[in-house]
């Protein structure tokens, strides 16, 4: 359960978040819409604990984040991130990506995992040896290998091609279909409408 | 987690080769300047401890170059309850041949046994004997001595590089080449006296002179501290100016690497851990470094040990408590010079990951 009351939050003069109250229930897929600059990424970064909000009331599992004490321990243990950037470490492989994110019991669970997503023949190669679509596939592993409560994705579908979106929503349903909650930022309406609810936002506003 | 840093080692590859380089160059330099110090202090303090419980000098002097104590002393200190045995030499320095500067050791009868004879005997009136360092640069049966010249009596061999470098004469022919009775006398105990009593003793016979334990005298000889001190002093300029090397390429390593640490940070991964990271990658170079600077100072000693030029006076010497000194020196340079833009690094705000290309 994420419950927000009348966020406020400012770049600069700018009031990028206007007062926005909402409650996303367990196990729902809500998608925020809005154009470029309607404040959408700037709520899911408040909703997700990334960033404070200037005024206003958060709450998690009916606690506030400071309640929770070590911020890092609370994300790790009930938050995955999807970033329109996959953010996968160079260096390593798919696996030893999604590995980092892995508490030590989860990650016997990765070839598996992987395999679920449709990435698990790539498991062993690094970010640059495959697709757009099978990084944001493995940005995805990494999000969820902890099994979070919520999972917060911002533009997951921004650089891929419609037939690579349409697969990773398909993901998105089917980890929403399992109980997890999820908050999807997108400007696309038309994959938006895969989830169970839809939150408009211009402005810094609900419309 | 080795194998990991490894990697990010060998993905940022120009980036960890200068820090290898910057930290090479510098303890290289630490261990050569150490070195050479602990080589010029070592091989003195070796003439020096070789023979005699006592030391007297002139009083009142900077450097026994410049003492002068009569050799008169000699048979009344002799004769003194607990004295053994008394030596002397003179200490100089002056062109010999075509080699601008030679050290020169005019040494009492009694003290020449020291020196290993490799040809000929040990010098007479008149005579000088060559130590075996420049022995190759003499081919003829004289040599010159200042405005002097001697008639070659042999080579000796010495494993101090001051005096395999150098010339032995009698006491009186180095006297009058320096204006000079003797540099110091070393006086021998046989222990049926407290050496305090004996130094006592000494000092009563003559109020221009000094006495102190050979000890003493080495741990307080003002030269060997300027020395030291000087080479502390320049090892850590070295030692700053690799650390400001490291700090600077850290910097702009971390300015590239900095989503990798902002995804590790929205992951969860607290801050120290991200540090700790960080260090690990910089103290696998920083030893690699360090290993590679001990064995090139020890191949550059070793050649400057044989070049002709330097007659075997540079005798740099690494023990094994200097490496262990510049190794902690090296690794606490290599953590200081990472600490300050590993840990702005691991501050990255994850929300970063979000503004980069989409602020909504």
């Amino acid at each position: 359960m994420i419950e927000a009351k009348n966020l406020i939050h400012f770049y600069g003069q700018e009031r990028a978040i206007d007062g926005i109250s909402l409650r996303v229930a367990p196990g729902e897929f809500v998608a925020l819409t809005g154009e470029s600059g309607s404040g959408k990424s700037t709520l899911l970064a408040i909703l997700s604990t990334l960033l404070r909000p200037d005024s206003g009331e958060l709450r998690i599992e009916g606690k506030a984040p400071e309640a929770w004490g070590d911020l890092n321990r609370f994300r790790r243990r009930y938050i995955g991130f999807v970033f329109q950037f996959h953010y996968l470490i160079p260096y390593l492989s798919i696996a030893e990506n999604v590995a980092l994110a892995a508490d030590r019991e989860r990650r016997q669970e990765i070839p598996a995992l992987l395999a679920r997503l449709g990435i698990g023949e790539i498991a062993r190669k690094k970010a640059d040896e495959i697709s757009g679509g099978q990084r944001q596939r493995a940005a995805i592993a990494r999000a969820v290998v902890n099994r979070p409560r919520i999972l917060f994705a911002d533009e997951p579908t921004g650089n891929l091609d419609s037939k690579n979106s349409e697969k990773v929503f398909d993901l998105f349903r089917s980890i929403a279909d399992e109980g997890t909650t999820l908050v999807v930022a997108t400007h696309d309406r038309r994959l938006a409408e895969r989830a169970d609810r839809i939150i408009d936002i211009k402005d810094g506003r609900l419309v | 987690m080795l194998t990991n840093a490894f990697r990010a080692l060998l993905a940022n590859p120009m980036r960890s080769l200068l820090v290898f380089l910057s930290l090479t160059v510098s303890i290289t330099a630490v261990f050569l300047i150490s070195a050479v110090a602990h080589g010029i202090v070592s091989s003195y303090s070796t003439i020096l401890r070789s023979d005699g419980d006592l030391i007297v000098t002139q009083a009142r002097i900077a450097d026994t170059f410049f003492s002068d104590v009569d050799t008169a002393l000699i048979p009344r200190i002799s004769k003194l309850p607990g004295v053994s045995k008394v030596t002397a030499m003179i200490v100089g320095a002056s062109p010999v041949g075509s080699l601008p500067i030679v050290a020169v050791y005019g040494l009492s009868p009694g003290r020449m046994s020291r020196y290993k004879i490799l040809a000929g005997d040990y010098p007479k009136k008149g005579e000088a004997m060559v130590g075996q360092g420049i022995a190759g640069r003499f081919t003829g049966s004289t040599l010159s001595i200042g405005d002097r010249k001697f008639r070659i009596s042999g080579v000796f061999g010495s494993e101090t590089g001051f005096e395999s470098g150098g010339v032995i004469l009698s006491l009186e022919d180095a006297g009058a080449l320096f204006h000079k009775k003797a540099s110091m006398l070393f006086v021998d105990l046989d222990g049926t006296q407290p050496a305090r009593k004996v130094m006592e003793a000494i000092r009563k016979l003559s109020d221009r002179i000094e006495v102190k334990s050979t000890d003493a005298f080495v741990k307080n000889y003002h030269q060997f501290r300027i020395i030291e001190t000087s080479a502390d002093v320049i090892s850590a300029i070295a030692l700053l100016m690799g650390l400001i090397s490291i700090a600077s390429i850290m910097s702009v390593t971390m300015l590239e690497r900095k989503y990798e640490f902002g995804i590790l940070r929205a992951l969860g991964h607290s801050r120290a851990a991200i540090v700790g990271r960080i260090l690990l990658e910089t103290l696998m170079v920083g030893i690699v470094a360090y290993l590679t600077a001990l064995a090139a100072a020890l191949g550059i000693l070793w050649i400057l040990r044989r070049l002709p030029a330097l007659q075997g006076y540079v005798d740099g010497v690494i023990t094994l408590p200097l490496a262990l000194e510049v190794g902690a020196a090296a690794l606490t340079m290599t953590v200081l010079g990472a600490i300050v833009p590993a840990w702005r690094a691991s501050g990255i705000d994850p929300m970063e990951l979000i503004t980069r290309g989409s602020r909504a």
